[in-house]
C-alpha cells in the first residue's frame, strides 16, 4: 500500500480515537460538573441553614427589618436550591427532598410565628412575648438541625454519586491512556517498518554511493513511495556511474590537455624569454601586458616599469600621440598599416634615445579579448651595414668608372704607336719590298697582322668600356632590318660558306637601336663563327613570349655548342670556352652583349649541348621608356 | 496527506478551544472619575494606578484627591462628574439617614486596631479607669468619638464621666503635647505622629479590649450603579489584581502608596500592618453599620429610624468579578 494511503488510514484511525476520546471526555466532564454542582448546592443548603439560624437570632436580638428581609430572601433561595436538587436526584432520594421541602416550609411558618409574636419592629422583646418567641426559636433551631441532618444524607448520596463518576472517569482515562499508549507503540512500529527501516537502508546505500561505489544498487523493494525512491536511487547511481566514467575520460583528456598546455606554455615561455627579438604584448587599449628580456634590454626598461603602462612609452613623437588612434582606427575599420607586416621605424629608449627597430605586429584573441604582440628587432647594426654597403658600392662604381676611363684612355693611346708600327711595316713592305728577303717580308706581314688584331682588340675594348658609360637612346624599331643588314655584311665576308638564315620578317622591339645592333652583330657573328665546321650553317632568329609575358629574342645555330657546365663563364670578359686555335676571338664580344642587355635591364642566357648547336636568348625591359 | 493533517490540526485546536474556558475580554473602555482621600486606605487604587491595571481592564480612571473620605463622599453626592468615592464607615452612617442616593459596592480595606487612646503619663493615666474626669480630645461624630464611647462603656462609665473636647484630628497630637489635653483618641497616622513627637515613655497607649473593626468602602451613586454595572466591574477587577499584588509584594506596595500620598516610607511601613486591603462584601459590615447608626441616632437625640443597610449595598458588580468575595447573606 502506498505511504499516502497508509497515512490517510492511520490519520483516520487517530481522528476516530481522538473524536471518541473527546466525546467520552465531554460526557464525563459534563456529568462530573453536574454532580459537583449538585454537591455544591447541597453544601449551600447546609450553609443556608446556618445563615438562617444566625439571621433568626439577629432578628430576635435586634428586631430590625434588615435580618428579617435577609431571612426571607435566603429562605427563598434555599427553596430554589432544593427544587434544583430535586430535579437532579434519582427516585430513591426524591422522598428526601420532598421531606426537606416540607421542613423548609415548616421553618418559614415558625419564623412567621416569631414575627407575629413580636409586637413591633424594635428592641427589646417584651416580657409577655419573650417565652413564646424563645420557644419558637428553639423549635426553629431543632427543625434546622433536622433539615441539616436530611441534607447531610442527601450530601452523602451526591458525594457517593460523584465518587462513582470520578472513579469511572478515572478508569476511562486509564483505558484511553492505554489505547493511546498502544496506538503510540503501533505508530512507532509502523513508522519503523514503513519509514525508518527503508530510510536507514537508503541512507546506507547513500553512504555507499558517497564512498565512491557508484555501481552499487539498493535491493529495497517496497510497493510505496520509498520503493520508488529506491528505484530512483538506482537510476541515479547508474547515471552517476556513467557520468563518472565520462568524467574520468574528460579528466584524462583534460590532464593531457593540461600537460600539453604546460608544455606549450613552457615552450612559449622559453621562446618568449630567450628570443633574441624583443616581444611586447599589449591589450586592446594599448596597455602593456608582458615584455620579454630582449625587449627590456632593447628599451632599457625593467618589465615592472613597463607592465601596466601604455605602449606609447616606447614610441617616439609624433607617433607617440597617435598610437591610441591607430588602435581605435584598427578596431573600427580592421584595416591596419602595420599589423601582419614588418616595418622599420624608431623606438624610444628609457634614456630618450631613438633606436631603429623592425616591428612586426600580430593580433591574437585570448578568452574573448583582443591582444597584440609586437616582435621588435634591433636593426641598428643592419642599418649600419646597409649604409656601409651603399658607400662601398658607390666607391666601387667610382673605381669602375675610373678604370673604364683609364682603359679607354689606354686603348686610345695604344692606337697611336700601333698605327706607327703598322705604318712603318707597310712602308717597309711597299718601299723596300725588293730589298727584303721573303723571311723578312713574312715577319713584316705577321707584324701587320698582329697590329691589325691588336687594333680589333683595342676597338672591342673601347666599345666595351664605352658601353658602360653609354646613355641609352630608347626607341621602338624593327629588329628584322638590323638582322638583314648584319647577315648581308657577313655573307660578303664569308662568300664561300653556305649560310641558311631564317628569321621573322618583322620583329618589333624597344631599346637603343645602335647598341641592339651591336648585340645582334655579336650573336650572329658568333653563330657563323662557331658553325664554320658545318657544311651548311643554319641560323634561326625569332621572338617569343615567356611566362612573365616578356618578349624573348633568340638566336639559334647548328654550331659546336658548349658544355652547360661552363655557362657561368660565358659572359665574363676574356673568358673563352674554346681554344683560340679552334675559333678566333677576343673574348670580349659576349661580355659586351651582356653589358648592353643589363643596360636595358634585361636578361640574357644560353642553352646548348656540345656539337648540337647553341641558342642565345635575351629580353629587354619594356618599361625603359 | 496535507488535507488529513489539516483536519487533525483542526480537531486538536477545537479540543484546546473547548478546554480553554476563559472568556475573552471584550469590554469597552470605561471612563470613571474617583474621589479618593489621600491616605493609605485606597492603597489598592494607588497600586492599580501605578501598575496600569486600570488600563489593562479598559478603565480610563481620573482621580480627584480629597483630604478626607467624608469630603469625597459628600462631593460625589453633589457633583455628577464623580462616579465613585472612597469613604470610611462613619461618614456612610451619617449620610444614610436622609435618603438612599448611594450604595457600597465593595470594601476596599478594614482595620481591627486602628483606633487607639493615647494619654499623658504625667497626668496620671496608666489604665483606662484613670481616664475618668480627664480632658480627652476626639473629633466629634467621627469613628474616634464612636470608639471612645464604646471603650468607656466597656470599663463601666460613659462619655459624661470625661471632659470631651471636639478637636480636629490633625491637631490632636500638638494639643496633647502642649498639655491642653490629657488624652486623645485617634487613628493612624495621628497616633504614630504623636508618639514620634512626644516619645513612647511620656505616653500610655490604651487599646480596645475587643476587636474594633473599621471598614472603608467604595461607594457609588445608585443610578450610576444601575446603568454602569460593567464599568464598576472593570474598576473592581483592576482593584482585585492590585489586592493580589499587595499580598505578594508588600514592600513594593508600601513604596508605591507612600510615594503617591507623599508620606514618609518609614511611617507607612510601621502602620501598614494595621490595615487589610481586601476587596470584599462581608456580612459584618451590615452589623457594623447598624451598630454605628444606632450610636449616631442616640447622639442626635432625634427620633430617627434605623436605615435598612441592605439598601445601601449593591453586591452585583463584585459578585460578578469575585463571587467568593461576597459573603453577605442573600
Amino acid at each position: 500500500m502506498k505511504l499516502a494511503k497508509q497515512s490517510q488510514l492511520f490519520i483516520g484511525v487517530i481522528v476516530l480515537i481522538l473524536l471518541g476520546s473527546i466525546i467520552i471526555d465531554f460526557q464525563y466532564t459534563t456529568k462530573l460538573n453536574f454532580q459537583r454542582e449538585t454537591f455544591s448546592k447541597v453544601e449551600q443548603l447546609v450553609q443556608g441553614m446556618f445563615e438562617l439560624n444566625i439571621l433568626t437570632n439577629e432578628y430576635i436580638m435586634s428586631g430590625t427589618r434588615r435580618p428579617y428581609q435577609q431571612w426571607i430572601r435566603r429562605h427563598a433561595s434555599l427553596v430554589n436550591i432544593l427544587l434544583t436538587i430535586s430535579n437532579r436526584v434519582d427516585a430513591e432520594n426524591i422522598s428526601t427532598t420532598n421531606k426537606l421541602r416540607v421542613k423548609l416550609s415548616e421553618l418559614r411558618n415558625l419564623f412567621t410565628k416569631i414575627l407575629i409574636n413580636k409586637t413591633s419592629d424594635g428592641f427589646p422583646i417584651s416580657k409577655t412575648n419573650k417565652p413564646i418567641i424563645y420557644k419558637l426559636s428553639s423549635q426553629a433551631r431543632l427543625l434546622s438541625q433536622q433539615i441539616v441532618s436530611n441534607v447531610n444524607s442527601l450530601g452523602k448520596y451526591t458525594q457517593a454519586q460523584l465518587d462513582l463518576t470520578e472513579k469511572n472517569s478515572k478508569q476511562i482515562l486509564q483505558l484511553s491512556s492505554f489505547i493511546i499508549g498502544c496506538l503510540f507503540i503501533a505508530v512507532m512500529i509502523w513508522v519503523n517498518q514503513v519509514f525508518l527501516k527503508p530510510i536507514r537502508q537508503l541512507h546506507k546505500h547513500a553512504k555507499t554511493l558517497i564512498s565512491g561505489s557508484y555501481y552499487s544498487k539498493t535491493d529495497l523493494k517496497t510497493n510505496n513511495e520509498l520503493g520508488e525512491l529506491a528505484e530512483s536511487y538506482n537510476i541515479l547511481s547508474d547515471t552517476i556511474w556513467g557520468k563518472m566514467k565520462e568524467l574520468t575520460r574528460n579528466t584524462r583528456f583534460l590532464e593531457k590537455s593540461l600537460n600539453a598546455t604546460k608544455i606549450a606554455e613552457s615552450r612559449y615561455s622559453t621562446i618568449f624569454n630567450s628570443a633574441s627579438d624583443g616581444i611586447v604584448i599589449i591589450n586592446h587599449k594599448g596597455i602593456i601586458q608582458s615584455v620579454n628580456p630582449s625587449a627590456e634590454a632593447l628599451f632599457d626598461y625593467t618589465s615592472d616599469e613597463l607592465i601596466g603602462e601604455n605602449v606609447a612609452i616606447l614610441v617616439p613623437s609624433p607617433h607617440k600621440y597617435q598610437h591610441d588612434n591607430y588602435l581605435e582606427n584598427y578596431k573600427k575599420t580592421r584595416k591596419a598599416k602595420i599589423i601582419g607586416a614588418r616595418r622599420e621605424l624608431e623606438g624610444l629608449r628609457k634614456d630618450g634615445e631613438h633606436t631603429p627597430i623592425s616591428l612586426a605586429i600580430s593580433e591574437m584573441t585570448l578568452e574573448g579579448k583582443t591582444y597584440f604582440s609586437g616582435v621588435i628587432r634591433d636593426i641598428s647594426e643592419e642599418i649600419k651595414a646597409k649604409n656601409d654597403l651603399i658607400r662601398t658600392n658607390e666607391q666601387l662604381s667610382m673605381t669602375n668608372k675610373e678604370l673604364e676611363a683609364y682603359a679607354y684612355s689606354i686603348s686610345h693611346d695604344l692606337r697611336s704607336p700601333l698605327r706607327v708600327i703598322d705604318g712603318y711595316s707597310m712602308i717597309l713592305l711597299e718601299d723596300y719590298a725588293d730589298e727584303l728577303s721573303s723571311e723578312v717580308r713574312d715577319y713584316l706581314l705577321r707584324i701587320r697582322k698582329g697590329t691589325d688584331k691588336m687594333g680589333d682588340l683595342i676597338t672591342n675594348l673601347l666599345k666595351m668600356s664605352q658601353t658602360a658609360n653609354e646613355t641609352l637612346m630608347i626607341e621602338s624599331f624593327d629588329l628584322s632590318k638590323i638582322i638583314k643588314e648584319v647577315i648581308e655584311q657577313l655573307q660578303q665576308i664569308h662568300k664561300n660558306r653556305k649560310i641558311e638564315l631564317n628569321y621573322l620578317p618583322e620583329i618589333q622591339i624597344t631599346g637603343d637601336k645602335t647598341l641592339i645592333q651591336d648585340v645582334m652583330e655579336n650573336l650572329i657573328n658568333n653563330s657563323v663563327k662557331f658553325s664554320a665546321k658545318q657544311a651548311i650553317t643554319k641560323i634561326e632568329i625569332g621572338s617569343s613570349t615567356n611566362a612573365d609575358n616578356l618578349q624573348v629574342i633568340f638566336v639559334k645555330d647548328n654550331g659546336v655548342g658548349f658544355n652547360m657546365a661552363h655557362q657561368s663563364k660565358l659572359f665574363q670578359p676574356f673568358q673563352r670556352l674554346h681554344k683560340v686555335n679552334q675559333f678566333e676571338g677576343s673574348g670580349i664580344g659576349l661580355a659586351t652583349v651582356h653589358r648592353i642587355i643589363k643596360l636595358h635591364k634585361g636578361d640574357i642566357w644560353a642553352e646548348s649541348e656540345p656539337d648540337k648547336g647553341a641558342t642565345f636568348y635575351f629580353t629587354l625591359n619594356p618599361t625603359l621608356n | 496527506m496535507t488535507k488529513q493533517l489539516s483536519i487533525l490540526a483542526l480537531l486538536l485546536s477545537i479540543t484546546c478551544a473547548c478546554s480553554d474556558q476563559r472568556a475573552s475580554n471584550n469590554k469597552t473602555m470605561a471612563n470613571i472619575t474617583l474621589a479618593a482621600e489621600m491616605s493609605l486606605l485606597p492603597s489598592t487604587v494607588w497600586v492599580a494606578e501605578k501598575l496600569e491595571l486600570f488600563k489593562k481592564h479598559n478603565v480610563n480612571l481620573t482621580i480627584r484627591e480629597f483630604d478626607s473620605g467624608r469630603n469625597a463622599l459628600e462631593t460625589m453626592l453633589k457633583d455628577d462628574s464623580i462616579n465613585i468615592a472612597t469613604v470610611a464607615q462613619t461618614p456612610v452612617v451619617f449620610n444614610s439617614f436622609k435618603e438612599e442616593p448611594y450604595v457600597i459596592v465593595a470594601t476596599m480595606a478594614y482595620s481591627l486596631d486602628d483606633i487607639k487612646v493615647l494619654a499623658r503619663k504625667d497626668r496620671g493615666i496608666k489604665s483606662p479607669k484613670d481616664l475618668k474626669g480627664k480632658k480627652i480630645g476626639a473629633t466629634k461624630r467621627s469613628t474616634g468619638h464612636y470608639f471612645l464611647e464604646g471603650f468607656l462603656e466597656h470599663y463601666g462609665y460613659n462619655l459624661s464621666d470625661v471632659d470631651l473636647h471636639d478637636v480636629n484630628a490633625a491637631t490632636l497630637p500638638e494639643k496633647l503635647q502642649s498639655g491642653e489635653l490629657d488624652a486623645i483618641t485617634s487613628w493612624e497616622p495621628h497616633i504614630h505622629n504623636t508618639e514620634k513627637i512626644m516619645g513612647n515613655k511620656a505616653l500610655t497607649l490604651l487599646l480596645s479590649p475587643t476587636a474594633f473593626r473599621k471598614d472603608f468602602y467604595f461607594t457609588v451613586k445608585k443610578d450610576y450603579a444601575n446603568y454602569a454595572s460593567d464599568a464598576i466591574e472593570q474598576f473592581l477587577a483592576a482593584l482585585i489584581d492590585a489586592e493580589k499584588y499587595i499580598k505578594e509584594n508588600p514592600l513594593e506596595s508600601q513604596k508605591i502608596a507612600a510615594s503617591r500620598i507623599n508620606a514618609d516610607i518609614e511611617i507607612v511601613k510601621q502602620i501598614w500592618d494595621s490595615f487589610t486591603f481586601e476587596i470584599t462584601l462581608e456580612q459584618s459590615i451590615l452589623v457594623g453599620l447598624e451598630d454605628e447608626a444606632l450610636w449616631a441616632i442616640k447622639l442626635s437625640k432625634n427620633k430617627i429610624a434605623l436605615p435598612n443597610y441592605l439598601n445601601f449595598i449593591n453586591i452585583t458588580p463584585l459578585k460578578s468579578v469575585k463571587p467568593n468575595g461576597v459573603n453577605i447573606i442573600h
